[in-house]
């Protein structure tokens, strides 16, 4: 069984092999064997997976050779798995659509290679092969999206993608470093053990897990595309579709795994978990908020993975580290579902929208709202009340002390927003039948949270088994209880008041105010730009250049 | 005393520090045949190494932020550039200031070798661009990826070798110098980790203005036989990374 694990790692790459030697002689059939080997692979993480749930005592280590050293636990075998079978579904996806492309054995060997270097990166228990494997996804992605080598606006923004990447690599050979100067080992295995035992060793005059935490930080927030290194997720369109569908629902996530790999530094990191919350929300608010302003459907797609990268942060950083994973593998198949199914939707689109002429149809499409309202004060009080007992209640049956960890009590938060938001917009709706309505509202939002809440409390049993550790993650991540206990009551406050006055003003029709309307004006147009970030890179870029270039005239190019 | 100075003089025109690296890119820059100005590379770099490891000097902090200014300058000033050859020169010129902060430090000369074995594979794979081409020039609209395939695959392994890449030696050379310095001094830890950003800026703008354009003719590429020669060669160059990376970390 401990071969398992290399050969799934293993076969992708004699794909990668195969396909370069045979590719002239079997043309494009050469890709059978991609498809032949990674169906291989994901049987084998299936079956790894499987001993895995079945119970494996924590973590293991494979040791190769050298660095050569590969963790067999509950994190690479799940996450093995989920590459294994998001790769085989886009390489057989690519086989009939890269048909006409050029290049076609080259998109083989790098979507191979791709596959290879993020199994490795998932179960690396080694820095420097950890480094590597990271390292080379980076790169290996920017030669996929750079597929087209005729597009230089692909190209464009293949290399802001790559510089973007290679700003967070660094973090992490500086991190790597300062393990390796204080514990004298590339192990991560021993590492976490020395780490454990002496958390207060320090560089640059502060506690080294911290520093390192820190660092290991910015590496998953600019491959996470957190806010200000977000800039190249949006643009990356240009490359196949095959490869937007691959880099949104598994490359871009490899923040959270990142930092769950390193969920021992962050026992001792309480502060960059802070961090990590407040990057993470800001992110999930900011991309939200531009996806919501986009005219082109596919950056609206680019900006709705970056709030849910930014949401997978902040679970990171209220402790929640093993719901990052949830989070990750579910909007992996969500997202990677939507890009391989785009094409096609559009093209019959254009035909029949296949929409139902019915309520939703009338409500979303027409936008045509309902005529008879309820009473707007109950209703305010229903959509406050309803969600919030149903959430309370399904996390109350999975976990009774749920209450105590702070940072359960601050995501129910936004399972409470959420449930009231589907509330408000059912109340808008018109139905023929409104108590049917929202009673299948109800039954539907009942059971998203139960399942989410049982799943998430699995999920958390699976990859951390040791209560002890779950604990210590959650407590890291919290504040000091007076504070906590001021913020909640605050964020109740303004939840409870402005879902009121929604309603409020809903129902008297209050005109907005003239600064109000000129400030929305104001915020469209800056959201619109996407804050002009793009532009302060695009002329700090130009700028540096264009110095550096004067300064090879001045010395005559020597 | 004296010859402490001469060794450290010597040092510094093999590992140029600036203006001394002036006369260095003159010198390679002048050079056409690119096999000889790959074996001077080397020349250059591990003999300026030896001189450093020989006298077992380490560098004053004065001199040290000379050298990663001087590695930082020339770095920033390869993302201006356009021509392949003097590309090549200035990462040398970079490199070769980056190794003062090895000095003192287990395995140098490694270090060096780490650092000029890409840099020597990329200079004679310009001179076959520029060979059948004319000249390796970003503002030619070469077009390499259609005009010649495989010379552009190797052109594209060479720049990711150069820019310290896993698994080429330059990457675990750069990851020793990190190692070497994270606990010593983070100015020079952030002058390693900024020239290695810097270049691979500048290797991104190079290999969009040389090998990516609109589809054109295939014109003169490498025979198949010499291409496997070079895949090889690059072969051969991850292996001795790995090798490298073993003594080095």
């Amino acid at each position: 069984m401990t071969l398992l694990l290399p050969s799934v790692v293993a076969l992708p790459l004699i794909s990668a092999v195969l396909t370069f030697f045979l590719s002239a002689r079997m043309g494009r059939k050469v890709s059978e064997i991609s498809v032949a080997l990674i169906a291989l692979s994901f049987a084998l993480t299936t079956l790894e997976f499987w001993s895995a749930i079945r119970g494996w005592e924590g973590r293991a280590e494979i040791v190769l050779g050298g660095w050569l050293t590969l963790f067999r636990d509950p994190l690479s075998a799940i996450l093995a798995w989920v590459i294994a079978g998001f790769s085989l579904i886009v390489h057989v996806y690519s086989r009939r659509y890269m048909a006409d492309e050029p290049g076609y054995a080259r998109f083989f060997i790098l979507l191979n290679l791709m596959t290879a270097a993020l199994l490795v990166m998932v179960s690396a228990s080694n820095l420097i092969l950890l480094l590597i494997a990271w390292h080379f996804v980076g790169v290996l992605l920017y030669l996929l999206l750079g597929q087209d080598l005729h597009s230089r606006p692909a190209q464009r923004h293949a290399f802001t993608t790559f510089f973007t990447y290679r700003l967070g690599d660094l973090p992490m050979v500086l991190a790597a470093a300062l393990l390796f100067h204080a514990y004298g080992t590339w192990s991560l295995t021993e590492i976490f053990a020395r780490l454990g035992d002496t958390p207060q060793t320090t560089a640059f005059g502060l506690p080294l897990p911290v520093v390192v935490g820190f660092l290991i930080a910015l590496s998953a927030f600019a491959r996470s595309a957190q806010f200000l290194v977000h800039t190249w997720l949006p643009y990356t369109m240009n490359g196949p579709t095959p490869v937007s569908a691959l880099m949104h629902a598994g490359i871009v996530n490899a923040g959270g795994v990142l930092v769950n790999r390193f969920a021992p530094v962050y026992v001792h990191a309480g502060e960059i978990l802070h961090l990590m919350f407040v990057v993470g929300l800001f992110t999930a608010i900011v991309g939200s908020v531009l996806m919501l302003t986009q005219h082109d459907i596919k950056k609206s797609l680019g900006y709705s993975t970056m709030g849910q990268m930014g949401f997978m942060i902040m679970e990171c950083g209220v402790g929640a580290f093993s719901l990052a994973i949830y989070h990750l593998i579910a909007h992996g198949m969500f997202k990677g579902t939507m890009f391989l199914n785009a094409a096609g939707v559009i093209r019959s689109a254009r035909r029949d929208d296949g929409v139902p002429a019915e309520d939703l149809y009338t409500f979303i499409v027409e936008r045509q709202v309902a005529r008879r309202r309820r009473p707007w004060l109950a209703m305010a009080i229903f959509t406050l009340t309803v969600p919030a007992v149903i959430l309370f209640l399904a996390h109350y049956f999975v976990e009774q002390a749920f209450m105590e960890k702070q940072g359960a009590v601050i995501l129910l938060f936004f399972g409470w927003m959420t449930g009231a938001q589907l509330i408000f917009a059912t109340y808008h709706m018109r139905a023929e039948n409104p108590l049917r309505l929202f009673s299948l509202i109800l039954v539907s939002f009942t059971i998203v949270v139960i399942g989410y809440s049982a799943i998430a409390h699995t999920f958390d049993l699976y990859l951390y088994p040791d209560e002890a550790f779950r604990k210590a993650l959650y407590t890291a991540a919290g504040v000091k209880l007076i504070y906590f206990d001021v913020f909640v009551a605050l964020l109740a406050a303004v939840i409870v008041l402005g879902w009121i006055f929604t309603y409020y003003s809903e129902r008297k029709r209050l005109p907005a105010p003239v600064w109000s309307r000129r400030l929305r004006g104001m915020f469209y147009a800056t959201v619109s730009r996407e804050f002009f970030l793009g532009d302060v890179y695009a002329r700090t870029a130009r700028a540096v250049i264009g110095g550096a270039g004067r300064i090879n005239a001045m010395l005559g190019w020597r | 005393m004296s010859s402490d100075l001469a060794l450290l003089a010597g040092a510094a025109l093999l590992l140029p520090l600036f203006p001394f690296s002036i006369l260095a890119v003159a010198v390679f820059e002048r050079i056409g045949n690119g096999t000889l100005r790959s074996l001077l590379l080397l020349v250059c770099l591990l003999p300026g190494a030896a001189v450093l490891d020989r006298a077992g000097f380490i560098p004053p902090d004065w001199m040290l932020a000379w050298a990663m200014l001087t590695a930082v300058f020339y770095a920033w000033r390869a993302v201006a550039l356009q021509d392949a050859r003097l590309w090549v020169v200035f990462l040398a010129v970079s490199s070769g200031a980056l190794l003062w902060a090895g000095a003192g430090h287990d395995g140098l000369l490694w270090k060096a070798l780490g650092l000029g074995l890409p840099l020597a594979m990329m200079s004679v794979l310009v001179e076959l661009i520029e060979r059948r081409f004319g000249a390796a020039h970003a503002g030619m609209d070469l077009r390499l990826a259609t005009a010649a395939p495989k010379l552009s695959a190797l052109f594209v392994a060479a720049l990711l070798a150069v820019i310290a890449m896993p698994v080429s030696p330059s990457f675990f050379t750069m990851l020793a110098l990190v190692v070497d310095q994270s606990r010593l001094s983070a100015p020079t830890t952030l002058a390693i980790l900024g020239c290695w950003i810097l270049w691979s800026w500048s290797a991104a703008r190079l290999f969009a203005g040389i090998a990516v354009g609109p589809r054109r003719e295939r014109t003169d590429d490498i025979p198949a036989g010499l291409a496997r020669i070079y895949g090889a060669g690059f072969v051969g160059l991850g292996a001795t990374g790995i090798v490298l990376g073993g003594m080095l970390l």
